[in-house]
């Protein structure tokens, strides 16, 4: 559960203003999207989900306690991943276990029950470079799972990938968010995207960024949606609002 | 760059480099300047004698103890700088004040400070490698991009894990890549110093024979200096491409920023090629080569050169059988879930790359005996055989562990010839501690594959007598360990505090067969490493504060 209540950031001694008065709050198990133009402040509002950027004024809070910092129960997957070139697949999953101290033998078990559901077994000891955009992401994704957390953030996860690709990620992103219960903040620049993945889906404007709306989306959460009427129309909606921003 | 472009463009520039010499010859037509092939037949010749590869043994061990020296404090000073923001600018105005000063005119107050031996020569060149480092070390930290910081930070990383898991592999290349363009410098700046103060080297070879007109020997000089240089320059240059392929087009992308797609792994292709040969089991062995300096330093004289060689041959004997090992049991540790991950069943070295990587660490252990005696040259060779053998012996018969442990108690015997050119009953009797030392740990390790061995019908004690027999042979193996170090005490008339380290190893032998028990064997890993590595030091501690104590006593 996550809770923002006008929250404020400024850059530059003041003179950015960024965020400027955000409220939302997303519900255990509830997925958002976030959709806004260019350069208005969805990657910061993130960071400070994430624990990284240090937020001005307002209060965040995540499962009842003041944000303080990275946290074990929140994932962070970065607009590039940020995958360590110089580590393989597998070590690369298991990066995070091995921060927190997991023990070898849990290690091998969590990794490779991940990169199997992914599909990633047999690349495993690649390394990032030779892999492709929606196998790269699907590393972000199984790095991101090793810890068993309960928030995920990301950021444009799925923006570099063909559509083919970005489809099908998506479904597994459905599946998984289903099976691990997770909560889901996600920016994202596709209308579709927003409303295929988002339970709710909040519509930000320029800079410095307000909220335009929060639109609730109840059809989502199925792959048959994206064939459905409700989801045509709700992306001509969506599509209505971000346009007048 | 491909091997085989490489060598053909050697050969394309060395006999271009032949011809210009050949006609300047016949154009100077003056002794100064001998035919070219008159200089190689002279090199050949040279090459046979002991004169010149004392020449180039000295030389050597100069630059690489220099070249080491720079790296290890100039790469972790460069990490801190490019990563702490307060020392960088604190310490960055002050080194880049003193980056550009040729640190040649220093010479005379490190002679005055260091005197006219080896050391001023390391430090002089190792000062000049030490900024070249340092400063590409730093930009290559500050070149790291955030993204890697704030995904480990998510993570809850602290700087320690950052500098573990992002600073340091990210800023390896860049060290390397300073150290291959140096090579050049630092062959310069040891000519220079071997000119002067000194009666040995390869610079000495060259200054003296020019005074005494001398000048085809003056060129068998020269062309050793080159290959010098050239090896250094291509190991660099191997660590480079080998490790890292994509940064293999050579000189003119040397200054490209290196971006995240191509750093990759130079750190963990390291990584790589030590788990594949247990460096880290290194600790191991290397305890007792130090204690063989140790007792062999009473009887002959023992310098620093012979025990740069000395570790040189070791690393590369090493090296070259783990190397093998893993060679010859690809296909074996392919079916055993155990060793699966290994990194040639793995795929992660290619047979290619472990062929090369065994040639080159045989030809260190070659070349660094060679430079120890001739008489340890023509040993070297049974070694190697024994080593590799080795790797086969558990395909036939269960007595492998014994012979491991034969292979590798060759290291004390080996040390003793090495300085003194003889054996002796004395160290023999160490060499059967570390024989039945390791042959007692390894029969404790082939527990854990007990099921694997007999399903592939390989030899081990365990897999022929079963576990219970197996751990009573490995008991029986450290208690003669334990005896017969203790009997060192009488041969080497050692001080009475010996003993007391003995007491205390028999101890921790103990604990650790406690640890193995026949229905439970997830000890094992820990028993291994851990109080075997304390074990293996303290052998060292008992025979040097033995011998220490029986000194001033
Ligand atoms: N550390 C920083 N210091 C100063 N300004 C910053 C910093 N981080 C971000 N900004 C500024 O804050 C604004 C919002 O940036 P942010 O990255 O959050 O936008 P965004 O909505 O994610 O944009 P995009 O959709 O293009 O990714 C931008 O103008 C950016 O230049
Ligand atoms: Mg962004």
């Amino acid at each position: 559960m996550i809770h923002v209540e006008s929250l404020h950031k400024e850059f530059d001694g003041g003179t950015l203003r960024v965020l400027d008065g955000i409220d939302f709050s997303v519900a255990d198990g509830e997925s958002m999207a976030i959709i806004g133009p260019s350069g208005c402040g969805k990657t910061t509002l993130l960071y400070i989900l994430a624990g990284l950027t240090a937020y001005g004024t307002g209060t965040v809070t995540v499962n009842g306690t003041p944000l303080q910092g990275p946290s074990r129960d929140t994932a962070f997957i970065l607009q590039d991943f940020g995958l360590l070139p110089w580590k393989t697949i597998w070590q690369n999953v298991c990066l995070g276990m091995k921060l927190h101290g997991v023990s070898r033998p849990e290690q091998n078990t969590v990794a490779t029950e991940l990169l199997e559901t992914l599909g990633l077994m047999q690349h495993r000891n690649y390394y990032p470079a030779r892999l492709s955009g929606g196998e790269k992401q699907r590393v972000a994704i199984a790095r991101a799972l090793a810890l068993n957390p309960d928030i995920l953030l990301m950021d444009e996860p799925f923006s570099s990938l063909d559509t083919f690709t970005r489809e099908k990620l998506q479904d597994t992103l459905l599946e998984i968010r289903h099976s691990h219960r997770l909560t889901m903040i996600l920016v994202t620049h596709s209308i579709e995207e927003a409303v295929f993945l988002g339970d709710k889906i909040m519509v930000m404007s320029r800079r410095p960024a307000r909220i335009r709306a929060i639109v609730n989306n109840p059809g989502s959460g199925t792959r048959a949606f994206r064939q459905e009427d409700a989801f045509f129309a709700a992306c001509r909606s969506i599509r209505e609002m971000v346009e007048e921003t | 760059m491909k091997p085989a472009r490489t060598t053909a463009g050697y050969i394309l520039s060395a006999a271009m480099a032949l011809l210009v010499w050949k006609l300047a010859a016949l154009a100077v037509a003056s002794p100064i300047l001998p035919a070219p092939e008159d200089a190689v037949r002279a090199f050949l010749a040279a090459a046979g004698t002991a004169a010149f590869w004392k020449h180039f043994g000295i030389s050597a061990y100069r630059v690489i103890v220099s070249i080491l020296a720079a790296w290890c404090l100039a790469f972790p000073a460069g990490i801190i700088i490019g990563y702490s923001r307060r020392v960088d600018r604190i310490v960055s105005p002050l080194v880049f004040m003193i980056y550009p000063i040729p640190k040649i005119v220093l010479l005379p107050v490190i002679l005055l400070l260091f005197g006219l031996g080896d050391l001023s020569k390391i430090i002089l060149i190792g000062i000049i490698l030490f900024f070249q480092i340092l400063v590409a070390t730093r930009d290559g930290v500050k070149s790291i991009d955030e993204k890697y910081y704030d995904s480990l930070l998510s993570m809850g990383a602290t700087d320690r894990d950052i500098i573990r898991e992002v600073v340091w592999p990210a800023a390896l290349p860049h060290s390397f890549t300073a150290l291959r363009i140096t090579t050049g410098t630092a062959i310069s700046v040891l000519f220079f110093v071997e000119s002067f103060a000194t009666a040995s080297g390869l610079g000495y070879m060259i200054m003296d024979s020019w005074a005494r007109v001398a000048y085809t020997e003056m060129f068998v000089g020269i062309i050793g200096m080159s290959i010098l240089g050239l090896v250094l320059y291509e190991t660099f240059r191997y660590l480079e491409t080998r490790i890292c392929p994509w940064r293999a087009s050579g000189e003119d992308k040397v200054d490209d920023p290196v971006d995240g797609g191509t750093v990759s792994s130079i750190l963990s292709r390291i990584v790589i090629y030590a788990r594949m040969i247990k460096f880290s089991h290194t600790v191991f062995a290397l305890p007792f080569a130090l204690a063989s300096l140790v007792l062999v330093w009473r009887s002959a004289p023992l310098d620093v050169l012979t025990a740069f060689w000395i570790i040189m041959a070791m690393v590369g004997a090493r090296s070259a059988a783990m190397g093998f090992n893993r060679y010859a049991d690809a296909a074996i540790d392919a079916k055993n879930p155990r060793t699966a991950e290994r990194e040639l069943p793995s795929g992660t070295i290619s047979r290619h790359d472990a062929v090369i990587f065994i040639a080159a660490s045989s030809l260190l252990f070659v070349v660094s005996s060679a430079l120890l005696s001739a008489l340890c040259f023509w040993l070297s060779f049974p070694v190697l055989v024994m080593l590799f053998f080795y790797s086969y012996t558990k395909r036939f018969t269960w007595l492998s562990h014994i012979i491991l442990g034969f292979a590798i108690s060759m290291v004390p015997i080996g040390v003793w010839i090495a300085i003194t050119g003889t054996l002796s009953p004395g160290i023999s009797v160490l060499s059967l501690v570390l024989l039945t030392y390791i042959a007692g740990f390894d029969v404790l390790y082939a527990c854990q594959d007990i099921e694997f061995d007999r399903q592939e019908k390989l030899q081990s004690i365990p897999a022929v007598f079963g576990i219970r027999s197996a751990l009573r042979v490995s008991t029986l193996l450290h208690v003669a360990s334990v005896l017969s170090l203790a009997s060192l005490y009488w041969i080497f008339a050692l001080h009475p505090v010996f003993l007391a380290f003995v007491a205390v190893i028999a101890v921790l032998f103990f604990i650790e067969h406690l640890l193995v028990r026949p229905d439970d064997l997830t000890k094992v890993n820990v028993a291994f490493y851990h109080v075997n590595s304390i074990i293996s030091v303290l052998f060292f501690a008992a025979i040097l504060a033995g011998e220490l104590l029986r000194r001033v006593s």
